[in-house]
């Protein structure tokens, strides 16, 4: 079947093989690598990607049945390592492998869209990645630093 | 810096040679005089000689200030390359902006003594740099001097090297290294180049960010798992439910019949299906139904296991490891049956898989002449050597290109799924990337092994230890594993007494003893190897003791250590960051723990609280690490911060099991990793004292268990004799 969609702003078009899930048409098709894979059933998070701005878990999404969505990838992030979260990421020198880090910067960014100021509990409650290499301690500070920048974007927006 | 590595460097010597000889750059250290008689004639390279230098290949400047080293150290993420660059900028005198840190090509002229050939194992990065791209940059900081001296026809001491610049002191003429490379190669390096002390440190010492993180917070660093080559196919693989089974036979027609299927591929314990993409190759390979033949070993399960080795533990008729060089013979067995007490406790622990995020993958080009693999791995030289013999080729004919590893703990020393994938890969016909899937990764072997001991301290009247007996029993990993390392001495697996005698702790007489007793289940080296279970037994058998003793379990230990001030300083250190001694609040307990090295010291104290009998919370996580001297305080932070999350989840949960001689787990819902609601606060003190600088790879994995056991025995009264302690009664509540 032909599927068309919305990656990271740029309408891409494939035809997958029946219940191809999204993770493998975006790495495979599409040559976006940064979302990676980990478990292939939804259990560790290395695979999550945006879907119309909420965090998905695309290694068992079908990609049949996202024909015409929005999707955003880390790739798409930001196009120059600009976005707020990542600024943070390498202030607070989050990775260690880093092979987990594309699925936790997305969680991390879909709850900051939900939720700009996100209390340690929401933190706990949203960011269930799965992390081999330990970094989760820096994860929870780079995501209050990253709410804090927004907090003071947000305030000098609203005075202009 | 250059992220893209995958292209960097062909071990053909020419390519490799003309990539850093352009434009009057300069690689420091060649024996290659045949290499530059082989290159393109060119007028500027032929004013450029070879050098002899016992520092081959270690660093090349181009003509744009721009330092490259290469490093054997494969970057797993442990922070070596970023302490890498801070060497490189400290002995140069230079800006970090300017140092790249790349992979060396797999080539003869990197393979070192220790860690063998190029490898990445026990900690030793840091000081494998510091032996070998520490002089070369020390020798080439001496020659550019001395270029510049000659050029400026001054006193060699009248000239001082500082960012990237050669200045005359005397006249304040100055010229930058860049100028003064091309004349710098036609000096004769210093054959003992002195590098800088620790006290002089400027650059090392200092927390600098590495320089690889960007590329991990943008899904730009490529891994393994990311190669991409044109023309690749993909391959799924289905292997051997039990270990030692072989294929007998499998119908290839229901995967053929697949749309996009290229090829099914008969291995000696394993199904492939090689198809244009990942998941219709994953797809297929699941509609076959191999037919195997099973091994010696079909029908293990755990329950068996675990009590035919608490059996033989208990019956102690172990090989003896040889006494420490000023004991005297019989005098354990003598002071044994002198003892006011013994504390004797038996304990086994499971088989532990790695379970690096990055499932296990290579991508491989097999030609008429040789191949081509592009991996994660820890073991480039290994992986050489293993893949050319099982494609029939010499190991110069395959070339390894190493790609970011996505988590390595010492799974990626082995290198059973680039043979495999090499295989796949001749079969097909094409360059193919076979990706494991986390159930392949899971169930695929090379374990830390399962192991059991009897522990037996015999304490005098004063509840000190006379003897430390330990009877340990389980598979030798130095039989499985493909890792070029030292072997087993007399029949005894010596990681079985890793953190036994080299522990700080004064125990005035031991008694070590192992038994093989063998499953068939392959096993490797698991971050901290024998540490990860010897700790346990060692640590909470001391905590028995001070209960015994009715002491505080700190100052037990502080009498154990009188004799060792550097340990004591550190594990007083550490009590206070824990306020160890204040009053916690009810149903609060410490627990503490110290890893068995006695070259650095590294140490776990938590707070725990139980409210009913087996169930607990992790309050707070309290971590010391004295390393030595210290490279990049934050980085070695993170390496115990991730270290004690990897020795977390083994304690809390993690276990490989066996049923009907199949691995029960395979996937992350059989065996949890610790997520980061489950993680306390974790507080990590970084000492640093002495001039020397140990690896703290393995520091944070050994003692986080033990600490918990020691905190949930103080809270039970019970001794906790097997993890993990979901299966010791001990489940962690949020």
């Amino acid at each position: 079947m032909d599927v068309s969609l919305k990656v990271n702003g740029q309408v891409r078009k494939c035809q997958p093989d029946g219940d191809t899930p999204l993770l493998w048409i975006l790495r495979e098709d599409l040559g976006l690598t940064g979302t990676k894979f980990g478990c292939g059933a939804g259990l560790c998070g290395a695979c999550t990607v945006h879907l119309d701005g909420q965090a998905l878990r695309s290694c068992v999404m079908p990609v049949a049945s996202l024909n015409g969505r929005n999707i955003t990838t880390i790739e798409g992030l930001s196009s120059d390592r600009s976005h707020v979260l990542q600024q943070a990421w390498i202030e607070h020198q989050v990775p260690q492998c880093g092979y987990c880090q594309s699925g936790m910067l997305m969680a991390a960014a879909a709850l900051l869209k939900t939720t700009p100021h996100p209390s340690d509990k929401q933190i706990d409650a949203a960011m269930t990645n799965l992390c081999r290499c330990g970094t989760y301690p820096r994860v929870r500070a780079a995501i209050h630093t990253a709410a804090a920048k927004l907090k003071t974007q947000t305030k000098k927006g609203q005075k202009t | 810096m250059t992220e893209d590595i995958t292209t960097v460097h062909s071990p053909a010597r020419r390519n490799f040679l003309k990539s850093s000889l352009v434009a009057g750059a300069w690689v420091l250290g060649s024996s290659t005089i045949p290499m530059l008689d082989s290159l393109a004639a060119d007028e500027t390279l032929k004013t450029v000689s070879p050098f002899n230098s016992p520092f081959d290949f270690w660093l090349s400047m181009d003509g744009t200030g721009v330092v490259t080293a290469y490093t054997t150290v494969t970057n797993l993420g442990q922070g070596t390359h970023a302490a890498i660059a801070q060497i490189v900028a400290e002995e140069l005198e230079m800006s970090l902006a300017n140092v790249r840190i790349e992979h060396a090509p797999v080539i003869k002229q990197f393979h070192r003594e220790w860690p063998p050939g190029i490898t990445t194992f026990a900690s030793a990065g840091f000081n494998s740099a510091l032996e070998t791209i520490a002089p070369a940059c020390a020798a080439a900081r001496q020659m550019l001097l001395q270029a510049a001296a000659l050029q400026w026809q001054v006193d060699l001491k009248d000239c001082v090297v500082d960012n990237a610049q050669v200045s005359h002191i005397v006249t304040g003429r100055s010229l930058p290294y860049t100028a003064l490379i091309k004349a710098a190669a036609l000096l004769t390096p210093p054959e003992k180049p002195v590098i800088k002390s620790p006290k002089d440190w400027k650059v090392l010492g200092q927390s600098t960010p590495r320089p690889d993180i960007p590329a991990r917070v943008d899904g730009s660093a490529v891994f393994g798992i990311d190669v991409q080559r044109p023309g690749m196919l993909m391959a799924a693989v289905l292997h051997a439910p039990r270990f030692g089974s072989s294929l007998q036979s499998v119908d290839d027609g229901p995967a053929l019949a697949v749309k996009g299927v290229r090829k099914v591929v008969h291995l000696p314990n394993a199904v492939a299906v090689v198809a244009e993409r990942y998941w219709i190759a994953h797809k297929a390979v699941q509609l076959l139904k191999p037919v195997w033949q099973d091994g010696a070993h079909a029908s293990i399960n755990t329950a068996e296991m675990r009590s035919s080795l608490l059996r033989v533990v208990a019956a102690g008729d172990g090989k003896l490891f040889p006494r420490p060089k000023k004991q005297k013979e019989g005098a354990a067995e003598v002071a044994m049956q002198e003892a006011s007490s013994i504390i004797d406790t038996s304990f086994d622990v499971p088989f532990l898989a790695h379970a690096a995020m990055e499932p296990l993958n290579a991508t491989v080009e097999v030609t008429a002449t040789g191949a081509q693999v592009w991996l994660s791995t820890q073991s480039q030289t290994d992986t050489q050597n293993g893949v050319a013999k099982a494609l029939g080729f010499q190991p110069e004919q395959v070339q390894i290109h190493t790609q970011h590893v996505g988590g390595g703990f010492g799974r990626r020393l082995e290198h059973d799924f680039a043979i495999e994938a090499a295989l796949i890969a001749k079969a097909a016909g094409a360059c193919v990337k076979t990706i494991w899937s986390r159930e392949n990764d899971m169930q695929a072997g090379y374990y830390r092994p399962i192991t059991a001991a009897r522990v037996q301290l015999a304490l005098d009247k004063d509840h000190l230890p006379m003897v430390l007996r330990l009877d340990t029993a389980g598979p030798s990993l130095l039989e499985y594993t493909r890792v070029t390392n030292s072997p087993a001495r007399d029949g005894l697996d010596w990681t079985y007494i890793m953190g036994w005698f080299g522990n700080s702790y004064k125990f005035p007489l031991f008694d070590t003893r192992w038994t093989r007793v063998d499953f068939g289940v392959p096993c490797s080296y698991w971050r901290s190897v024998g540490n990860s279970q010897n700790c346990f037994f060692l640590e909470h058998t001391l905590e028995q003791a001070a209960r015994k003793a009715g002491m505080d379990s700190l100052e037990y230990r502080r009498r154990l250590l009188q004799h060792n001030p550097k340990a004591l300083a550190f594990v007083n250190a550490l009590a206070e960051r824990a306020g160890w001694g204040k009053p916690l609040p009810k149903g609060h307990y410490h627990g503490f723990a110290m890893n068995g090295n006695s070259l650095l010291f590294s140490a776990h104290i938590v707070e725990i609280a139980v409210s009913k009998p087996g169930q607990f919370r992790l309050v707070k996580i309290t971590a010391g690490i004295n390393p030595g001297v210290v490279a990049n305080p934050k980085a070695v932070e993170a390496q115990m911060m991730g270290g004690t999350f990897f020795g977390l989840s083994a304690a809390l949960f993690g276990e490989i099991s066996f049923r009907d001689g199949k691995v029960e787990q395979g996937n992350f819902d059989a065996y949890p990793l610790v997520t980061l609601a489950q993680t306390p606060v974790l507080d990590v003190m970084v000492m640093s004292t002495g001039d020397k600088s140990e690896g703290v790879g393995e520091e944070g994995p050994p003692s986080i268990g033990p600490a918990i056991a020691n905190a949930l025995l103080a809270a039970s009264g019970k001794p906790v004799t097997r993890l993990p302690l979901s299966q010791a009664g001990w489940k962690l509540m949020a």
